[in-house]
């Protein structure tokens, strides 16, 4: 079998392998592979010439006001806030409950009361996350806001790293990384494990240094806080940490990604609470890039940047156009069916295998726990299968967002909360 | 009852108030005199509702000395107990002014008693017949067995007076229209249907040796009533029991047709309470068909007889006078005799008693049998033996309850008498602040100057009480003190630095729509609420917003929350202190159980 495949691809002329490898150019392979393997080279001879820095050094030491937001976070909640606490010397953290059933407010108060600085909010009724997010700005005095998931931990010295940006005036917010907590639990986390190193790890940090990183993870963000206040803080959600860096954006603030300031966050081990958290970021592609933000891609704006205008295209492109041509293409195949289109699909895999290959090795360049990051990229085998998956889902939530706003019908936000609010 | 003994012989007075005590039937209070001085003294400073007197162990004039006891004593009647068994005697003492006349080895004291409470049932319905006043009797009060009997004395010779001393009928038998006999006749009607009964106690009637009776019968009532239209009776002897009418109906029908002669009711009744109420309804005298009563009949008619007389004598002159002397203070009198006589129960449960010292700690315990209680009053009394003078007047007294629990009370000695066997104790329930076993006493309450809880008496004393078995401690409650000078005191939201409650809030905001959040201020433009993120105007609360405590700050430290801490503020030394510094004071109290007159008296 292998023999005959390879005899059907050596048979090939040039231009036919072209024709034949542009459905490649169909999922987000070059994205990646290209551009990580580019800036890796570079930073790979920056190195040779400036020489590595043995031991980071911080420089910047503003003061933090680091909150904390949830709902029903009882059970983790005493964990992130050990985790987090001491960490940084001018920090305070404000936890804010958004109305829990559980004893949230109850185990924060009393590590509250063990710990200075620690400050409790407790909102009288579920308002959503922004809100919850929101209801912090009042009470928050510090310089830089960090905004940390309530079932996330930090790794070692990640709010200093991710306040360093903050030493340049023009930076409004800072993306930190977002690894998995649980990555072997099941081959849905193990997957999910590698896909945040290649999107999240490096994929972001490529955006970030191309100017066009669009999202700062709700998990793990920074903000300078006279930036929040002039945008006035979160928007409704779903996809709420999206919409702010946009607008912060939009107000002409950059935004930086600090790839070692890390949050380790549980990743859901159902394939069903995968499919339905993949959903909501989908549907923000179509709320916020498509519609509410869209005036970002006005060549007229006197606000127009590129680089703004970049941040559409590569959502545009890579999250709504190339998913429909992708399944336009399958669709296509499914009506041509002939006895070499396993032959084509299986070039197309091992090309697949062979472009993550390449991310992985990018990813373990840039890694600080390459033996475990290795572990977690063993599972690229399964990753074109995984991330089929995740183009169905998108397909499935963009085209339900396009045709029926599906987001405002979400639990995500309180119905009084998604019935007050606008539907872009 | 209350009742003073004037007796020169303690030893019977004594041994009557025990045989009393033992019997329990009779609830009363006994007093003794053992002289006439003594006697008035106590008459003017008490009430009483009978006077027992012995004047012969006195060695007094019968007649000058009753008449003086009456008139300190008006309505209060006199009995005479003696030992000296003499139907002329009897009579004389009645005729002078005594309502009885009993013989101190007659019969048991029950009896005694029994007559005793008769004479009182008599002397108040002839209170209220005839109010007579003191100055009345004062003047008018002289009689004697002469002027009792209309003056003229022959015949009748007392037998151990060699003065012969007769007393024959006069002129004045026509006025009292009675069938004229041979010597001192008086006529008795008896009603009895049994004759061998009748002939029984015909034989007696016919024995006495003072008055002489002659009889008639009659077996029925409407023979009876018939007889005393016809003709004048001095006594009727009645028995309940007739075929044509029975009960105290017998007795009322009788006197409704000839309400002013004497009955003596003769009965095989033996009802207390029917003799009670037959004594209400007008009876002179009431005796049951005993043994020891048929041998008392003769006197009793006699006295009947003599008793009516001398009151008719003592009514007919000054009448009008007493009509129109104060009825409000013969009222007040006679009220507060019958609340007495009715508020007073003797019980025969043990009672103990343990002095109370000056500074609240017990002296040694005694014990009496018995003791009893004046509900009106207030008071009770007991007699403990064995001992001579008590350490203080103010004593906390135990009684057992049904339930074998032993139930407090705190009362004050008022009067203390020495017996034969020790002291006789008449004490009144303390209250308020002579009381022992007050709440302030034995409860912690907060002292507004040393702003403490605690206990009026010392501590000490207390544990003396709880070694003693009477109090027993109690946890009333829990309070947070100072942690540093132990006093109380009040918690109050305030700033959880500096303890201030001069704090300052700015409530919030928060819009649904654009999930802004911001102070109310800044929403309040021109008179409408306004999104200052959104400019969404009109925006109605409940649908579009919500609000939101804000952020407290303190104004003395300047730190900011948005929840407050309880703080402490001493009221003593005005030390702040976070509410989880506060030490914790368990406030012990002691528990006694209460004595419940009332309750003990029904049996509760």
């Amino acid at each position: 079998m292998f023999t005959d495949w390879t005899h059907w691809l050596s048979s090939m002329a040039i231009d036919q392998m072209f024709w034949l490898m542009v459905p490649v150019l169909l999922i987000d392979l070059p994205r990646y592979s290209l551009g990580l393997t580019a800036m890796c080279l570079w930073d790979m001879l920056c190195e040779l010439v400036y020489g590595s820095e043995e031991v980071r050094s911080y420089e910047y030491c503003p003061t933090v006001s680091l909150v904390i937001a949830g709902l029903n976070e009882g059970d983790t909640i005493h964990a992130t806030l050990a985790s987090i606490w001491g960490t940084y010397p001018r920090m305070e953290i404000i936890v804010v409950d958004d109305g829990s059933s559980d004893k949230m407010t109850a185990i924060s108060q009393d590590f509250a009361k063990r710990h200075a600085g620690v400050l409790v909010l407790t909102k009288p009724h579920r308002g959503g996350k922004s809100s919850a997010l929101n209801f912090a700005l009042p009470f928050a005095n510090g310089e830089v806001v960090v905004c940390v998931d309530g079932d996330s931990d930090l790794s070692e010295g990640a709010i200093w790293e991710i306040v360093q940006p903050f030493a340049d005036p023009q930076v409004g917010a800072v993306s930190g990384a977002v690894v998995g907590r649980n990555p072997f639990v099941n081959l849905c986390t193990w997957c999910q494990a590698y896909e945040y190193l290649r999107c999240i790890f490096v994929g972001r940090m490529f955006a970030a240094r191309m100017g066009i990183l669009g999202v700062i993870s709700g998990a793990f963000g920074a903000y300078r806080r006279t930036a929040l206040q002039r945008v006035m803080g979160w928007d409704v959600g779903p996809g709420e940490d999206g919409d702010l860096t946009l607008r912060m954006r939009k107000g002409g603030y950059r935004i930086a990604f600090q790839p070692y300031a890390q949050c380790r966050t549980n990743l859901p081990t159902k394939w069903w609470t995968l499919i339905k958290q993949r959903r909501r970021w989908e549907w923000a592609a179509i709320t916020f890039e498509c519609r509410k933000h869209v005036d970002m891609g006005n060549v007229f704006s006197p606000n127009f940047r590129w680089s703004n205008l970049g941040v559409l295209l590569d959502r545009w492109i890579f999250n709504v156009l190339l998913v429909y041509l992708l399944w336009g293409y399958v669709v296509w195949v499914c009506f041509h069916l002939h006895a070499d289109t396993w032959k084509q699909f299986l070039l197309y895999y091992i090309c697949y295998i062979l472009s993550d290959i390449v991310i992985l090795t990018v990813v373990l360049y840039y890694s600080t726990n390459r033996r475990r990051d290795l572990l977690v990229g063993l599972s690229l085998p399964f990753t074109p299968f995984y991330n089929v998956l995740q183009k169905a889902v998108s397909l499935w939530a963009i085209t339900e967002e396009i045709f029926s706003r599906r987001s405002f019908r979400d639990g995500f936000v309180p119905e009084h909360v998604r019935q007050a609010t606008w539907h872009w | 009852m209350k009742l003073l003994h004037v007796d020169q012989d303690q030893n019977f007075v004594r041994g009557f108030q025990n045989d009393l005590l033992r019997s329990g039937g009779v609830l009363c209070e006994l007093e003794s005199a053992t002289d006439l001085g003594a006697a008035r003294e106590q008459l003017e400073r008490d009430n009483y509702d009978a006077v027992l007197l012995d004047p012969w162990s006195l060695g007094i004039d019968l007649a000058t000395e009753v008449r003086e006891l009456r008139v300190v004593a008006p309505n209060t009647p006199l009995v005479v107990l003696t030992s000296i068994n003499d139907d002329y005697r009897a009579v004389e003492a009645v005729a002078t002014g005594a309502s009885d006349y009993l013989i101190k080895e007659q019969s048991q004291p029950e009896w005694l008693m029994r007559r005793v409470r008769y004479t009182i049932e008599r002397a108040k319905r002839n209170a209220q017949r005839h109010p007579i006043s003191r100055p009345h009797i004062a003047r008018h009060c002289r009689t004697t067995v002469a002027s009792v009997f209309g003056g003229a004395v022959t015949g009748i010779r007392h037998p151990s007076n060699t003065d012969s001393t007769t007393i024959s009928k006069t002129g004045d038998e026509s006025a009292l229209n009675r069938t004229p006999g041979d010597g001192l006749t008086f006529r008795v009607l008896h009603v009895e249907d049994d004759i061998s009964y009748q002939r029984l106690a015909g034989r007696v009637l016919e024995t006495s040796s003072v008055l002489t009776f002659r009889l008639d019968h009659a077996t029925r009532l409407r023979e009876a009533v018939r007889m005393l239209k016809q003709e004048a009776f001095d006594l009727v002897v009645l028995d309940l029991s007739l075929p044509d009418c029975t009960g105290l109906d017998t007795l009322g029908e009788l006197l409704q047709e000839s309400p002013d002669v004497p009955v003596l009711v003769l009965t095989g009744r033996d009802d207390d309470a029917t003799a009670i109420q037959g004594m209400q309804l007008g009876a002179e005298d009431f005796l049951t068909k005993t043994e020891t009563n048929l041998r008392f009949c003769s006197r009793a008619a006699q006295l009947a007889i003599t008793r009516r007389r001398r009151i008719t004598l003592e009514q007919l002159p000054g009448e009008a006078e007493d009509q129109s002397s104060s009825p409000s203070d013969q009222a007040g009198g006679r009220f507060k005799s019958e609340r007495r006589q009715h508020s007073r129960y003797l019980l025969t449960k043990p009672i103990f008693a343990i002095p109370v010292m000056p500074d609240g700690s017990p002296a040694e315990a005694y014990s009496a049998d018995g003791f009893s209680i004046d509900v009106s009053v207030g008071g009770m009394q007991f007699e403990i033996a064995g001992i001579e003078r008590l350490p203080t007047k103010q004593i906390l007294v135990g009684i057992e309850s049904h339930d074998s629990v032993l139930h407090f009370s705190s009362v004050e000695a008022k009067r203390v008498e020495s017996t034969e066997l020790g002291l006789r104790i008449g004490a009144a329930f303390a209250t308020d602040d002579r009381d022992l076993i007050r709440r302030e006493n034995i409860e912690p309450t907060f002292n507004p100057h040393t702003c403490r809880f605690g206990m009026d008496l010392p501590l000490e004393v207390i544990t003396k009480w709880v070694e003693f078995g009477v109090f027993r401690a109690t946890l009333m409650d829990r309070v947070l003190i100072c942690p540093q000078c132990q006093a109380v005191p009040t918690f109050r939201n305030g700033c959880r630095i500096c303890g201030s409650v001069r704090l300052h809030s700015r409530p919030l905001i928060h819009h649904f729509a654009c999930a802004h959040i911001g102070y109310v201020s800044d929403f309040e433009q021109d008179g409408a609420i306004i999104c200052p993120k959104c400019r969404t105007r009109n925006l109605i609360v409940g649908a579009d917003y919500e609000h939101l405590s804000g952020p407290y700050r303190c104004l003395d430290c300047d730190w900011s929350d948005t929840d407050l801490e309880l703080v402490g503020n001493c009221l003593k030394c005005e030390f702040r202190f976070p509410m989880n510094q506060a030490l914790e004071e368990d406030l012990i109290g002691y528990h006694v159980h209460r004595l419940d007159a009332l309750a003990l008296i029904n049996g509760d």
